[in-house]
Order: C-alpha cells, then structure tokens, then sequence
C-alpha cells in the first residue's frame, strides 16, 4: 500500500479546507432544505473531535478558527462564538491524554455533552436576558432536534476524522 | 509545564473574546467592517455551493414532486384560462380608473413601491435565531431597514448590509416587533415573534385596546405609525383573539401569510419608511 506522506503545511491545509467545507454545507445547503427540521452542527462536531484527537491546543486553535468563521459570518457580538468554541475545543483536549482509542461511544456522549452546553450559552445570552423562561419547550423543540442531528452526523464526520488522524501519525 | 502553558493561553482567548464582545456591543461599526470583507469573499463561494446544492435536494424532490405537479398543472391551466379573462377586464378598468383619476388631479393614493428580487443565499444554522442572508447588498441599493417580503406578505427587515449581501432579521425571530394594525378599522396592535409559536406557524399578536372589536380571521397589516416598516403591508390574520388576565387588554395570535419553511427567494421594497415620510 502506498504511505501517504503529508508535510507540516498540507497538514494545515487539509484541516482548513474541512472546517471550510463544513462551514460552507452548514450555512448554505442544510438550512436551505425544506423538509428538515434542524441541521447539525458540523462546527462544533470538528472542534470537539479536533480537541479529543490532538489535544488542547490543536482544540482550542480549531475552536477559534471556527468560532472566528462564524463571528465573521453571523451577526450580533464580535467574539460570541470565539468564546464558545474555543472552551469546548479546550474542554474537550482535556480529555486527549485519559482516553484514546477507535471507540465511538465517548465522541457521541461528548457530542451530546457539548450540543447542551453550545445550546444553553445560547440561551442564556439570548433568551434568559430577556425574562424568556420557557425552557422545557426550549429544550424539547430547539435544543434537542438540534443535538440529535449532530449526534447523527458525529457518528460519520468523527470516523473520518480519526482515519484522517491516524493517516498523520503514521 | 505544557499544560500549564496551554491554560494561560485559554484564559488570555476567553478574556480577549468576552473584551471583544464588550467592545463590539457598544462599536459595532467595526465587526461591520470586518464582516464586509469577509463576506466579499465568501458570498460568491457560498452563491455557487448554494446553486450546487439545490441541484440535488431537487432533484431528490423533484420524483415525488412530479405527480402532484401534473395534476396541478390541468387545474393551473383552467384558471389561467378564466383569470386573464379577468385581468384584461380589470385592465381596461384601471385605464379608465387612471384617467379619471387624472382628470380629478389626484395623486396615486396606493402607490406600488420598488420592490427588488433576492435570493436566499444562507440561514443561521441554530434553531434560535430566524435570520437569514440574501444576495443584494449595498451595491444592488439595499439598506438597512428596508423592508423584505414574500408570498405577498412582509417576511423581515433589512438588519444589515454589506457589499454584496444583506442580513434580513424574519419576523417570526424572537427578538422581532412590529407596529401593526387591523386593516378595516385601523386598530393597533403589535406583532411579536416567538420561537415557541413560530413552528405552529403563528406569531403572538399582543396590545390590543380592550374597547376594540378585534375578531379572528382580521387581516393584520403594517400600521402607519411604525418607524421602519412602510404602512398596509399584509402581515397576516389574526386567530384566538382572548381577554387579558388584568382585563385590560387583549391578545391572540396571528397566522402569517408568509411561509417561512420554503424561504427562497424574496422581495425587497428599496424605498425607506423615513424617504416616504419626506416625500
């Protein structure tokens, strides 16, 4: 079989081109399709699937990097999603050291953990700020759609991401 | 000592973020700028992903489609049949209508405001925020504040613009507020958006005077007094009118005509509440 070899540079390129790529279907086909219901969050799946495979730095730059797409993009507070996403790329590089293997079971409840987390900063800056209390309907119609399509699309987008890294180890 | 060093740098991004926050909630002229040039380059991408894209999910719905379109097509083709009968009739009415009109020296009352055609180009991915962007921008001589409708009812204002693309806030979005009234006995009222009710396609409708006679099935439309949106713009109907607890007041909720699941293309009114005004 023939090794693929990728210097420090395509290395980076590579990552960028995917949080581009995931950008990119995230914002401008899946909301686009009428029939569903919510769309999974791509970003945060590679933030925290970035954290748990190489660490808490590499974590927290993707976070930022994401983050820094989305503040660019949406509109509200400079930093609102920085903040966000570079916590969870660090949280989740925390556990880089304590656990590592080709399971999927700690990437799919790390991707709920972080959907309620991503969901409920949200609503706290948001929602809660304006006395809006509902939060048993916020739960069960904006946040959970929300984390079950993620949690679908973690089982697929963590998988090719763990190939991709053990292609860069070697 | 690794460690270490990456939790200083973590807490120097959240500081940093949550300053950048601060700065940019009191500035916000300055993520403007950041976001217009970051825009100019990715509208154009996203434009063709987005043309790309639509390739597929259409094609994915067009085999289902197909049946019910050719059905339609038969009753379509009748009704076209008997409305252009009607629209010549109503033609020649409104000749008439225009010259007398003249004649009388009267100005047209119900003027047709510019409108320009969009399209929907990307929408906030989380559930919590309705606001989407469309592909005129500052060059097409959109601007902040402008009004943007669909199905012939107002779907959202103009929140932001950019060069090449403007951010369009719906107004099922929680945070949207909008001056209306009852179209035949021009009775206040406020239309609220709220993430609880947008998925049963309803708008909460709220400020109603007690001594008014609102009814289910009133049409609902822009009121005058409204700062940013043009007046007699159809919203939609009112539903489940229902007394206040504090029996001052009156509430309900309003079904929009506007079907926010299918946004695709859109309609702006490229004239401003505050130019009709000096006019």
């Amino acid at each position: 079989m023939v090794k693929l070899r990728f210097g420090k540079f395509s290395k980076i390129l590579i990552h960028v081109l995917i949080i581009f790529f995931a950008f990119f279907v995230q914002t401008s086909i899946f909301p686009l399709i009428p029939f569903l219901a919510s769309s999974p969050n791509f970003l945060l799946i590679i933030t925290f699937s970035y954290g748990l495979l190489y660490g808490e730095d590499i974590g927290m730059i993707t976070g930022i990097f994401c983050g820094l797409l989305c503040d660019m993009y949406f509109n509200g507070d400079f930093g609102f999603y920085i903040l966000i996403y570079s916590l969870i790329g660090f949280a989740n590089g925390t556990l880089n050291k304590s656990f590592f293997e080709n399971s999927i079971s700690l990437p799919m409840i790390l991707s709920f953990v972080n959907g309620l987390a991503y969901n409920f900063y949200i609503y706290f800056t948001h929602f809660l700020i304006r006395r809006k209390f509902a939060i048993p309907y916020y739960v069960f119609n904006v946040m959970v759609p929300n984390i079950l399509f993620t949690l679908i699309a973690t089982v697929l987008i963590y998988k090719l991401l763990y190939k991709l890294n053990l292609i860069h180890r070697n | 000592m690794k460690n270490q060093h990456s939790k200083i740098i973590i807490i120097i991004v959240v500081l940093l973020s949550i300053a950048s926050i601060t700065f940019s909630h009191y500035v916000p002229s300055v993520s403007l700028g950041v976001r217009n040039a970051f825009s100019s380059v990715i509208v154009p991408i996203q434009k063709g992903i987005n043309n790309v894209g639509m390739i597929f999910v259409r094609r994915a719905m067009n085999s289902t489609d197909l049946k019910d379109a050719n059905e339609r097509i038969k009753i379509l083709e009748a009704q076209v049949a008997s409305l252009s009968e009607a629209n010549n009739l109503l033609k020649a009415k409104s000749y008439e209508a225009d010259r007398l009109r003249s004649l009388y020296d009267l100005g047209n009352e119900y003027d047709i405001y510019p409108k320009t055609a969009a399209r929907v180009i990307a929408k906030d991915t989380d559930e919590w925020f309705q606001v989407f962007k469309i592909d005129k921008g500052l060059k097409d001589g959109i601007k902040v504040d402008m009004n943007v409708l669909s199905n012939n009812g107002l779907c959202g204002i103009v929140s932001s613009v950019g060069y090449n693309y403007a951010t369009v806030r719906s107004i099922i979005d929680d945070e949207s507020r909008v001056a209306s009234m009852t179209q035949h006995s021009f009775e206040s009222c406020m239309v609220e958006g709220d993430i609880t009710l947008y998925k049963n396609n309803r708008l909460r409708l709220t400020g109603i005077d007690m001594s008014t006679a609102v009814v289910d099935g009133d049409k609902i439309v822009t009121s005058n007094i409204s700062s940013k949106f043009l007046p007699n713009i159809l919203i939609g109907y009112a539903t489940d009118i229902y007394v206040n607890d504090n029996q001052l007041s009156k509430s309900g909720y309003l079904i929009p005509v506007t079907d926010f699941r299918n946004l695709n293309e859109v309609l702006v009114i490229t004239r401003l509440k505050s130019e009709s005004i000096k006019d």
